[in-house]
């Protein structure tokens, strides 16, 4: 006992004597492991802030042996790096303040800071293969279309790596690209994006086709909003059923696509589950009301659906294994109330857990913490990914091809 | 990801390993050693190594089961060696209570005539030295520098002392009858008996108008506390002062506590054409401009704007003073720094409070309370920084024996004289 005491407090002496010898990622280390190891309540096994320290600490003292007192930022990154890998639950990150300054774009109803020509592609050994052109982009304006090969960028043969340069350097540059073997060759200027990530709805032969990227929302615009109204103009068209297409969708807030997904449901609600336990917070949806209750706090409303809608027609939702935390939970909630049936692949696997960006960090960035764990009202967890009713996995060969095979399996659910 | 609606209260309570205080403890040491950015100097991480021990003594007996409020003093202790007025622990009652604040409405639960009274050296009298807009003794005519004499009749000398003196003046207001005061005012030492009766009142505080007998326009601002109501009625108490015509204006921001900076920048385009601050975080991630120009209200944070059109502004562009005291924190000095830097108006009394260049920010501990810490640093337009105290252009030291004794408020001759006006109280 007096051996261990005599030890706590030697350790302590030398944490006084310490921080005057304490290296930028030594400090940028303590910071991260704090937020981490403090808040963490997710799927994963993590340790207490002081343990994740004790575990990690080596590996950051092997990196910063040469450099001591002037290690940089950079190697903690590496080790934080390390930890979040570790800890591999597809919400945990590192985020740069560029990417938080996106997500509020997209809250603003706008798409990203930087120029781009509007794109989402997914690279092969061909080339780039397009799934999703923006319309009112450069590329969409360009011709390019959902299921083309990008074959060459600025007379290269075409990578994510190459778009990536050509965009930030924001000059013209050519883009060679085929469709069904047709090959075209267009001049393009990175711009930047205004409302080109809302939410697009179109009808074909009766059918609704939403088109969901993200579930962002700020003062100014609400995702939700957009989907109640393109329930009602899809209803009032005379649609016969809807496919609500959340493949490759972005993240946002959980609070929209709860209140997003009310526009079949007409109400529904999550329980927050901290680590500190105490107080839950409980959110529910009723009326195109979204309302907050903090555990022995009163209920009170936080926002709401300015023309709240509940549509009847039958839905089927589209989802792939980018489909990640907010979409993967528009979906589940629309699955869970028997709402709609699912298509496609097992999603990312971040569907039970939530969290908010930490810090500011000591190098400016952020780490989003999984510190939330998702619960339904009756208090059972979430499952942490989507399974879908259908599965039918995403088929680039086909897609190049011109066929959209996972929709077109949606389409025959609802004829 | 979790929306963060800023009204809502966050985490309580810890079933973790370590004990309760020990979690506590290290969220709040947390906080001030990563996110302080006020003017204290000290090595904050061995500011906290320092109270770990501390903290260590006395949970010695509990271990794990060390509760919140052991550590609790310990963190304020802590926070106390800073010696910054805008870093404090906020309770989970204090945080309820300056929430209600903010939203204008904060029910004094018990009868109250709503003034604050001091003791006068040599004398068992009381000197009124602020007065709750919309109470009884504002409605009733009872004003700073006001002093007491007697009670229903009793005159306060017959006290054995200042604390029977005062709480003869509470248990009067308490039995909900009328309550005759008797005081004497102004340096004529005019003596007026007013009679008022003690309610439940609303404290939150409100900027208010006088408009004095040679028109001279006294405008008020006790703080900037209430979300939507304080710089709307600045604007609005502006227009009444020109409507009569007014002939000068003195700014009161004697005892200004501060508060919101949406209602002080509104406020001060009242008197600037285009108010202005910039905060800035410790590591400079965040960036936010809140600027006043052309009736519109724009919050640009790191180079995203929100815009709000602010209806019926008015201009204050008639002769003004500013008057400042060691009581003037905050908020109150960000404006008077403001007005004096764009040389509308002179500046007197003594140096304030010394936080008019940063702001608070309050993030939420697990026991339900708060640490309120400097968190961002301000800066004008041209980006340079607020100072930390509004420096008087005029030094005046308030005289409370000059007050009570000869009626005669020191500062506020000297606004009047700096506006050329004769004051009338000589």
């Amino acid at each position: 006992m007096t051996l261990r005491h005599a030890l706590v407090s030697s350790v302590l002496v030398l944490g006084m004597v310490s921080p005057a010898l304490a290296s930028p990622a030594q400090d940028l280390f303590d910071q991260a492991t704090f937020l981490i190891g403090f808040y963490y309540n997710g799927p994963a096994k993590v340790a207490n802030f002081r343990e994740l320290r004790r575990q990690y600490q080596p590996q950051l003292d092997q990196l910063c042996a040469s450099e001591r007192d002037r290690c940089g930022f950079d190697k903690a990154k590496q080790v934080i790096g390390r930890i979040v890998q570790d800890i591999a639950d597809p919400f945990t990150v590192l985020m740069t303040r560029d990417q938080l300054i996106d997500d509020q774009r997209y809250g603003a109803g706008l798409g990203p800071a930087a120029p781009r020509i509007g794109v989402w592609v997914r690279q092969t050994p061909r080339g780039l293969v397009v799934s999703e052109a923006f319309p009112g982009e450069p590329a969409f304006e360009a011709g390019l279309r959902r299921g083309d090969l990008i074959t060459q960028i600025g007379g290269q043969p075409a990578n994510l790596a190459g778009l990536t340069a050509a965009e930030t350097a924001r000059n013209a540059f050519s883009l060679s690209f085929s469709r069904q073997g047709n090959a075209r060759t267009q001049n393009l200027t990175p711009r930047v994006a205004q409302a080109t990530m809302q939410p697009r709805l179109e009808i074909n032969n009766n059918i609704a086709y939403l088109r969901i990227y993200h579930l962002y929302s700020s003062n100014e615009y609400s995702t939700a909003e957009r989907i109640h109204d393109a329930a009602r103009r899809a209803e009032q068209a005379g649609a016969r059923g809807m496919v609500i297409d959340l493949r490759d969708s972005l993240t946002g807030y959980d609070s929209e696509a709860l209140l997003g997904a009310t526009a079949f449901t007409g109400k529904g609600g999550f329980i927050y589950d901290r680590r500190f336990q105490g107080q839950d917070e409980t959110h529910t949806v009723e009326s195109g009301k979204l309302f907050v209750q903090a555990e022995g706090g009163d209920k009170e409303e936080q926002s709401a659906v300015e023309r709240p809608y509940l549509a009847r027609i039958p839905v089927v939702v589209l989802v792939n294994r980018n489909t990640i935390n907010s979409a993967e939970m528009l979906a589940y909630f629309l699955q869970a109330a028997g709402r709609a049936k699912v298509v496609g692949e097992a999603t990312a696997g971040a569907l039970g857990m939530s969290g908010s960006a930490e810090g500011p960090l000591l190098n400016g960035e952020f780490i989003a913490v999984s510190s939330l764990r998702m619960r339904n009202l009756d208090g059972s967890p979430f499952p942490l990914k989507i399974t879908p009713d259908v599965v039918v996995e995403d088929n680039l060969e086909a897609l190049v091809a011109g066929r959209d095979v996972a929709l077109e399996r949606a389409l025959e659910m609802l004829r | 990801m979790r929306k963060l609606f800023a009204t809502l209260a966050l985490v309580l309570g810890s079933l973790s390993l370590a004990s309760p205080a020990q979690d506590l403890f290290d969220q709040a040491s947390f906080y001030v050693e990563f996110y302080y950015n006020g003017p204290a100097t000290q090595n904050l991480k061995e500011l906290t190594t320092r109270y770990q021990t501390e903290l260590d003594r006395t949970c010695a007996p509990q271990k794990d089961t060390c509760s919140y409020d052991q550590a609790v003093p310990i963190i304020q202790r802590m926070i106390g060696e800073l010696d910054d007025n805008h870093t404090y622990y906020l309770s989970p009652e204090a945080l309820r209570g300056s929430r209600e604040s903010r939203q204008g409405n904060a029910p004094s639960r018990t009868l109250r005539i709503g003034v604050t009274h001091l003791p006068i050296p040599g004398s068992r009298d009381r000197l009124v030295v602020d007065v709750v807009e919309g109470g009884p003794a504002d409605e009733a005519g009872l004003a700073y520098g006001d002093r007491i004499v007697a009670i229903n009749g009793r005159p306060l000398s017959e006290q054995s002392d200042d604390n029977q003196a005062a709480q003869f003046l509470v248990q009067a207001v308490q039995t909900g009858r009328p309550v005759v005061l008797t005081i004497l005012r102004g340096p004529q030492r005019q003596r007026l008996e007013i009679t008022l009766t003690g309610r439940e009142i609303n404290l939150a505080r409100f900027p208010s108008l006088r408009i004095r007998p040679d028109g001279v326009a006294v405008l008020k601002i006790p703080d900037f506390d209430a979300q939507g109501q304080v710089g709307r009625r600045v604007h609005e108490l502006v227009r009444e002062a020109q409507q009569k015509n007014a002939r000068a204006m003195i700014l009161e921001l004697r005892g200004n506590s501060g508060g919101l900076l949406n209602e002080m920048i509104y406020s001060a385009a009242a008197f600037l054409d285009e108010p202005f601050v910039a905060l800035v975080d410790r590591y400079q991630t965040e960036r936010t401009e809140f600027r006043i120009r052309d009736g519109r209200f724009t919050v640009t944070r790191n180079g995203q704007s929100e815009n709000a059109n602010l209806p019926n502004l008015t201009r204050w562009r008639g002769p003004l003073v500013v008057l400042i005291d060691e009581n003037t924190a905050s908020g109150g000095e960000y404006l008077a720094s403001a007005i004096q830097k764009a040389k509308l108006a002179p500046l007197v009394g003594v140096a304030t409070l010394g936080i008019g260049n940063t702001t608070t920010r309050p993030l939420n501990l697990i026991n339900g309370g708060a640490l309120s810490i400097s968190y961002n640093r301000a800066f004008f337009a041209d980006n340079t920084p607020y100072p930390a105290k509004a420096n008087p252009d005029f030094v005046v030291r308030n005289s409370l024996e000059q007050l009570a004794n000869n009626g005669r408020d020191l500062p506020l001759e000297k606004a009047l004289e700096a506006l050329g006006i004769r004051s009338a109280s000589r």
